[in-house]
C-alpha cells in the first residue's frame, strides 16, 4: 500500500491538530469467542491453596470461553475478522491497512509466532491485498492502541478503510496458573480470570451525519511498568503471567481520574455526559470502585458501565470491542449516545476513546 | 513536509549490559543526548524489535525503556509520553518511522523515538537464531523547512511467507520440555526478498517520478542471511548501499540503525540530496521510504 502524503492529509504544522480535515468512525465490529466455556467454579477445583478463595465472589466472574485444541490465537483473529466483514459494506479487498494487535500470536497450537508478522497471515487468509499490515503489541490496551494509529492515518487522508484485529488464547496462563497459585496473595492469582477470544473493528472515514472519533490522552505512567509481566511459561506449554494486582487497582483508582479529566476537557463534554463507559474488563470489584472513583472525583457518575465479566472473564485485548459486540447484539444502545471506551492495561497504560453512537446499531442484533 | 531525523543512538553489549532491554535504553539515552534533548519531550516512544530478554510479551518492552531513560514516568498534566511495541520483521524500524511520522504530521507530537534491539532471548537454549545482538534508536520531529521523509511505500509477498521464521515451540531441550525460539531460513528466500526489493523499488521511483540515478544513498536492512551480497548484484546497487556486515554481520532490525549511523559520520548522508531507506523482512515484506536532504 502506498501511503504517501496527499496535500490534504498533510497538515502544516501543530495547529493543524485543533481542526483535522478527516475523522474516523467504526463501522463493523467483528467477534469469535470459542465455545467451550468454563465456570469459575471448575477452574478452582484444581486450586489448592490455604485458606478460602472464593473467585467468582471476589471477581464477578462466573465462566470464560477457553479455546479447544485445535484453536489458537490466528483462528480466533482470522473468524473475528471474517465476522466483522460479515457486518460491514467493506469488503476484504478495500481495507488499506490491517493492524494485529494480541499479546498471544499463537498459531498451530501453542507455537509462538515472532516472524512474519502475524498481520500478514490474516491479511493473507481474508484476501485483503491492498493493506499495509504491521503488529502491535501494548498489553490490554493492544487493540485500542491500533484504534489510536489507525485514526492518525484516517485523518491525515492517507488512508480510508481499515481493520484492528486481536485474537487472546490467553488461558494456557490460567490453566499454568492453577497448580502454582497457593495463597490469595499469589502472583498468578489474575491469570485465572482471563477468558479466550478474538476481535476485529473496522475503522472509516467518517462521513456526514456519521459518528467521530475522539481518541485522546493515550498515557503511558511507566513507573509502574513492571507491576504485570507476562512471556512464555518456563515449564508448561503457552504463557505465563506474574501480577500486583492490588497495586496496580490501586495506582490505576488514583491516576486514571486526572487523565480522564484531560480527556473530557479536550472534548468539551462531562463525565455526567457519558452515557455509556466500556472499561477494561478485570473484575466487578476493580470496574464498580472505578466507576464509584470517578463519580467522586468528577461530581458526576457516568450513566452506565458496559461489563461483561460474568460471561466471558477478561479477554486482554479484545474486552472493549466484545463488550460493545455483545451489548449491541443485545440492542442495548441506542443511536445518539454518548461512548467512551477506556483502555487500562500493564504499562500501566490509560487512554480513551469517545464516540457518539450512530446507525452501527443497526446491524447488529436478533434480526441481525 | 516530513519528518527529520534528529539524531541516532547506537548500542551492543558490554559488561554490564547483556540483554536487548538494557542495549535500547543505552541506544536510546545516547540518542537523546546526541539531539541535547528533555526526555520529557518525547510524546511517543516505540519498541520495534522482536527477539527481547525472555520473550517478554507483557507489557510493551518500551514502557521499559521509558521509565529508564525517565521520560515522563507518571501523569503530572502537563506533557504526557506514549509507548508501545510494534513488530514487522526486518521492516519494523522503519514502519515504526512511518507511524511516528504520521504522528508528528498530524501534530499530535513534537518528538518521537523509535528503539530497537535483538538479542538471543534464552541464550543456550534457541535454535537457529543467528543475528548479532545490537540496539539503534532514531529520534524524529516535525521538519520546518519541508524535507526529512518524504514518501513511503510497503508491499508483501506471501508466497515466501514461511521461508524465514521465528517461532517459540514446545519442544525438548536436552532432557527437559521447554518453550524454545526456533528460527528457519529457506534456501534461495535472500535471492528471492532482492528480486521482491527490486520490483518494488522500480514502482517505488514511479510513484516518487524519481530515476535510479537520482537516488544518492541507500540505508538497508543488514540481514536477512545473504540479502545484501544479492542486493549488491543488481545494477546501479553496490556504489549506493552502505553496509556495516565487515563491522556486524547480520544486525536484524537494528541495521538501518547502523547503517545510517555509519552514513551519517563518513558525511555521505548529509551529502545526499535523496536518500533511500530500504527495509526487507520475513513475508516477505519490503519498506521503502525516501528521505530528503535540504
Amino acid at each position: 500500500m502506498k501511503t504517501e502524503k496527499t496535500k490534504e492529509g498533510s497538515p502544516s504544522g501543530p495547529s493543524a491538530s485543533s481542526s483535522p480535515p478527516f475523522a474516523s468512525r467504526f463501522e463493523s465490529i467483528g467477534v469469535k469467542v470459542p465455545e467451550q466455556r468454563l465456570s469459575t467454579k471448575d477452574l478452582m477445583k484444581g486450586v489448592k491453596m490455604w485458606g478460602k478463595l472464593d473467585l467468582e465472589r471476589l471477581t464477578g466472574i462466573k465462566e470464560r470461553r477457553v479455546c479447544s485444541e485445535t484453536e489458537d490465537s490466528y483462528d480466533l483473529s482470522l473468524n473475528a475478522a471474517l465476522d466483522c466483514l460479515k457486518h460491514s459494506t467493506h469488503k476484504a479487498e478495500d481495507l488499506e491497512m490491517i493492524i494485529c494487535c494480541s499479546i498471544t500470536k499463537y498459531k498451530d497450537g501453542t507455537t509462538y509466532v515472532w516472524e512474519p508478522p502475524f498481520s500478514l497471515y490474516v491479511k493473507e487468509a481474508i484476501g485483503a491485498p491492498r493493506a499495509l499490515n504491521f503488529d502491535i503489541a501494548n498489553a490490554c490496551a493492544g487493540m485500542l492502541t491500533g484504534v489510536f494509529i489507525m485514526d492518525d492515518f484516517i485523518r491525515r487522508g492517507v488512508i480510508k478503510c481499515g481493520m484492528v484485529i486481536s485474537g487472546e488464547n490467553l488461558t494456557s496462563a490460567s490453566r499454568n496458573a492453577v497448580p502454582r497459585v497457593k495463597t490469595i496473595l499469589s502472583g498468578q492469582l489474575a491469570s485465572l480470570t482471563v477468558g479466550d477470544c478474538g476481535a476485529a473493528v473496522i475503522l472509516e472515514r467518517s462521513g456526514e451525519g456519521k459518528a467521530r472519533l475522539e481518541v485522546s490522552n493515550f498515557v503511558t505512567l511507566s513507573k509502574y511498568s513492571d507491576l504485570c509481566i507476562g512471556g512464555p511459561c518456563r515449564d508448561a506449554p503457552g504463557a505465563q503471567m506474574t501480577t500486583q494486582a492490588r497495586k496496580i487497582h490501586k495506582v490505576a483508582i488514583a491516576d486514571t481520574p486526572p487523565i480522564m479529566g484531560r480527556a473530557l476537557q479536550e472534548f468539551g463534554i462531562e463525565c455526567g455526559d457519558i452515557d455509556h463507559l466500556v472499561p477494561h474488563q478485570t473484575s466487578m470489584r476493580a470496574v464498580y470502585s472505578g466507576g464509584k472513583r470517578l463519580g467522586h472525583y468528577f461530581g458526576k457518575r457516568v450513566k452506565n458501565m458496559v461489563v461483561i465479566l460474568q460471561e466471558y472473564g477478561n479477554t486482554a485485548s479484545t474486552s472493549h470491542f466484545l463488550a460493545l459486540y455483545s451489548y449491541l447484539n443485545e440492542k442495548r444502545f441506542k443511536p445518539g449516545e454518548k461512548m467512551m471506551l477506556m483502555a487500562l492495561a500493564s504499562g500501566l497504560t490509560v487512554g480513551f476513546v469517545i464516540f457518539t453512537m450512530d446507525d452501527l446499531v443497526d446491524r447488529y442484533g436478533i434480526e441481525n | 513536509m516530513g519528518s527529520k531525523i534528529d539524531a541516532v543512538g547506537l548500542s551492543t553489549p558490554g559488561f554490564f549490559r547483556r540483554g536487548s532491554i538494557e542495549m535500547e535504553i543505552k541506544a536510546a539515552k545516547d540518542c537523546l543526548k546526541n539531539a541535547e534533548l528533555d526526555p520529557n519531550m518525547l510524546g511517543i516512544l516505540v519498541n520495534t524489535g522482536i527477539y527481547r530478554d525472555h520473550h517478554i510479551g507483557e507489557p510493551a518492552i518500551a514502557t521499559f525503556i521509558q521509565r529508564a531513560i525517565g521520560a515522563n514516568e507518571l501523569f503530572t498534566g502537563d506533557r504526557t509520553t506514549f509507548a508501545f511495541d510494534l513488530t514487522n520483521g526486518g521492516c519494523g524500524m522503519l514502519t515504526g518511522v512511518m507511524v511516528v511520522d504520521g504522528f508528528l504530521q498530524s501534530g499530535t507530537i513534537d518528538y518521537g523515538m523509535v528503539v530497537t534491539a535483538d538479542t538471543d532471548p534464552v541464550p543456550g537454549e534457541s535454535q537457529g537464531y543467528n543475528y548479532t545482538p545490537a540496539a539503534a534508536a532514531m529520534l524524529l520531529s516535525r521538519s520546518a523547512e519541508g524535507g526529512g521523509f518524504i514518501h513511503f511505500k510497503a508491499a508483501t509477498e506471501a508466497r515466501f511467507i514461511d521461508d524465514l521464521r521465528g517461532r517459540i515451540e514446545w519442544k525438548q531441550h536436552k532432557r527437559k520440555m521447554k518453550n524454545i525460539l526456533v528460527m528457519s531460513q529457506a534456501e534461495g528466500f535472500a535471492r528471492a526478498c532482492a528480486q521482491f526489493t527490486m520490483e518494488n523499488l522500480d514502482a517505488f521511483l514511479k510513484e516518487t517520478s524519481l530515476k535510479m540515478k537520482d537516488i544518492d544513498l541507500i540505508i538497508p536492512s543488514q540481514s536477512p542471511t545473504g540479502f545484501l551480497g544479492e542486493l549488491k548484484k543488481k545494477k546501479g546497487m553496490e556504489e549506493k548501499l552502505v553496509d556495516v556486515t565487515d563491522k556486524l554481520e547480520n544486525v536484524h532490525t537494528a541495521g538501518i540503525g547502523f547503517a545510517l549511523e555509519r552514513a551519517m559520520s563518513s558525511g555521505r548522508f548529509s551529502a545526499a540530496k535523496n536518500c533511500l531507506f530500504l527495509t526487507v523482512g520475513a513475508g516477505i515484506t519490503v519498506s521503502l521510504a525516501l528521505y530528503r536532504n535540504l
